[in-house]
């Protein structure tokens, strides 16, 4: 069979983009996390829509899977192809279709990067921004949105799905559909007044259709910023007192970080002078060596404006730590010099992560929980890296002005060591559990959390997904074994 | 202000207080702030200290007040560097060129004020004779 379809997809993208040899597939069997691997029969790199939509056409008369693909790097096993056959690759479709400066969006290809984006915010839409995720420059930036992830922003504009305006996709029989404003007009800006079809690809995990083009917004860059840093040797002291008043005060536009450890952050944060700092101070960490470092954004048009933010968070952590005792401590970076540059790294993003990387694997357990749930989430957290003799990383932020948050726990391990990968199969599990019994979703879901979370769900919810993806695939040809369902 | 004045001078501390005690931002974040401050350098014999109400400077004078709640002491080339913007307040607390004594979790919770502080410390350049 296999010499079959590399005739075939040879015919449509040409010798150069088609591969069958066991080295290239290899690179495409597994990704950085605890998710077994498993080996696609052949590979394809389309460069346009029409040859999306030719691989598809002909997989779907031959009933082949195809599992899309960009970059792998979303932490989840979400590229792996469990179905095996086709792997497509969309690395070279990294146009910008469209630039659209005063209805303030972007019409991107799959392969268009994050890489990409920053160069182009930099040099080409230097007034806009947009929210990027923690993640490194090769990562999708339509992907991501698509998947529903979180970015620097998401605080104040939500999920990077929520900055969708519309998409056009190639569905499972070879159709292209377009959803959005773009399905009526030539203006690719938003997806309503109409049936939000995003709906049924957005969070599918590429399982109902492959997305060739998708519009993002830009944000309006606000023209002064400033950064500070809110430490904290307790995360009840973040959680009880400080963050709910923080979200609703409007002061930030971008809130996150997290319980963080040395190890996790070496070269990300300058921990052992934030750690030097709160000994001096004599206080104690409640989880030894954890310290929960939250970085923040003020924005404003003014400096005046700014300065004002900055003088209600003095007051509002005042105020705290007097009335409540806690221990808060509020930093400026660019007021102290050296660890205050170090303290500004995970603000220039994309980013690479090396510390996380340096024993070669990392997992993780992301969620969106509600706000008021996060605290009991982190602690009951904690007590699970506990009993697997693990130190944790638990990242936090508010999204949509504290509407709901992100509870993560970040996991690095020695991805050579079978035993040691075991183990956090079996925590991961624990601790995504834990969060279903709070109350919180896990986000990008792995293929061995689908099957809990559809055990959970409401059947009707269930049902309508399952109608779903067998009217658009009937043929289950895209990315199978992923949802739980099929 | 023509003439300068001189590194650790009297004078040189009372305009150091002015500036505190006509800087909004400062009053703003040193509100609560009521303590005593020893500003030292041992090694050129320069020492001086006040009372902070609120963050306003009182009962400025020469000397080591004995009783001050806290005191902040470095070489005099330490604190030349730092007015003159060439070494960072906090970076040379972390290396312990400056040394603060006195209770610190106090400080901490008006670190914003201290930050504002050094800057007035650092505005104190251009009037400043460094030739002592």
């Amino acid at each position: 069979m296999v010499v079959l379809v590399l005739k075939d997809l040879v015919d449509i993208v040409g010798e150069d983009f088609v591969s069958e040899r066991p080295e290239e597939l290899y690179l495409y069997s597994k990704d950085m996390t605890e998710n077994f691997p498993e080996t696609p029969d052949i590979v394809v790199m389309p460069e346009t829509t029409e040859e999306v939509q030719k691989i598809v056409l002909f997989a779907n008369k031959n009933k082949i899977p195809i599992t899309p693909y960009v970059a792998g790097s979303n932490v989840g096993g979400l590229a792996i192809p469990y179905g095996k056959g086709i792997l497509m690759d969309l690395k070279r479709m990294k146009k910008v279709i469209e630039i659209n400066k005063k209805d303030m969006y972007i019409v991107i290809e799959p392969g268009f990067t994050f890489g990409h984006l920053r160069k182009l915010l930099d040099e080409e839409l230097i007034e806009f921004q947009y929210s990027f995720p923690f993640a490194p420059p090769f990562s999708s930036v339509l992907v991501n949105a698509i998947l529903q992830g979180l970015g620097n922003l998401s605080h104040k504009y939500g999920s990077m799905s929520e900055s969708l305006n519309g998409i056009e996709v190639v569905l499972p029989n070879g159709k292209i559909a377009r959803a959005g404003t773009c399905a009526i007009s030539p203006y690719w800006y938003s997806r309503t007044p109409l049936p939000d079809l995003l709906g049924l690809f957005v969070g599918w995990q590429g399982t109902t259709g492959i997305a060739t083009k998708g519009s993002i917004c830009l944000w309006p860059k606000p023209p002064i910023i400033t950064h500070c840093v809110v430490f904290a040797t307790d995360p009840a002291d973040v959680y009880n007192r400080f963050i709910f008043k923080l979200c609703r005060s409007g002061i930030c536009q971008e809130i996150g970080g997290g319980l963080l450890n040395m190890f996790m952050s070496k070269g990300l944060l300058p921990m052992e002078e934030l750690k030097n700092l709160i000994e001096m101070m004599g206080f104690v960490p409640r989880f030894e060596g954890l310290y929960f470092v939250n970085l923040l954004t003020l924005y404003g048009n003014t400096e005046e404006e700014v300065k004002a933010k900055y003088k209600f968070l003095v007051k509002m952590v005042n105020e705290i730590n007097d009335q409540d005792g806690a221990q808060l401590v509020l930093l400026k970076p660019e007021d102290y010099g050296e660890m205050g540059q170090k303290m500004m790294t995970p603000m220039d993003l994309p980013i690479q992560i090396p510390g996380l990387l340096n024993r070669g694997g990392l997992t993780w357990v992301g969620s969106y929980v509600p706000l008021s749930k996060w605290l009991e989430g982190c602690i009951k957290g904690i007590e699970i890296h506990k009993k697997y003799d693990k130190i944790p990383g638990v990242l936090h932020r508010p999204m949509k002005s504290g509407h709901y948050g992100v509870l993560r726990f970040l996991i690095p391990f020695d991805k050579s060591n079978e035993k040691e990968i075991e183990e956090i199969r079996a925590m991961v599990k624990e601790l995504a559990e834990m969060i279903l019994d709070i109350g919180g979703v896990i986000y990008k879901m792995p293929p061995w959390v689908a099957p809990k979370i559809m055990e959970r769900a409401d059947p009707g919810f269930v049902s309508l997904l399952k109608k779903i993806k067998k009217t658009l695939d009937p043929n289950g040809i895209l990315n199978p074994h992923h949802l739980g369902f099929d | 202000m023509s003439e300068k004045l001189k590194l650790g001078s009297i004078e040189w501390a009372k305009e150091f207080a002015n500036r505190c005690n006509t800087n909004e931002d400062f009053l703003e974040y040193a509100e609560g702030l009521n303590t005593s401050f020893n500003l030292n350098a041992p090694d050129a014999g320069i020492s001086f200290h006040w009372r902070s109400n609120n963050g306003r400077a009182e009962d400025l004078d020469e000397g080591l007040n004995e009783d001050a709640e806290f005191t902040l002491e470095g070489t005099k080339d330490v604190w030349i560097r730092v007015i003159k913007g060439e070494l960072n307040f906090m970076d040379a607390v972390q290396k312990k060129l400056i040394i603060v004594k006195g209770p610190l979790p106090k400080l901490m919770k008006y670190l914003p004020a201290t930050t504002e502080m050094i800057k007035i410390i650092e505005s104190m350049s251009d009037i400043t004779d460094f030739n002592i």
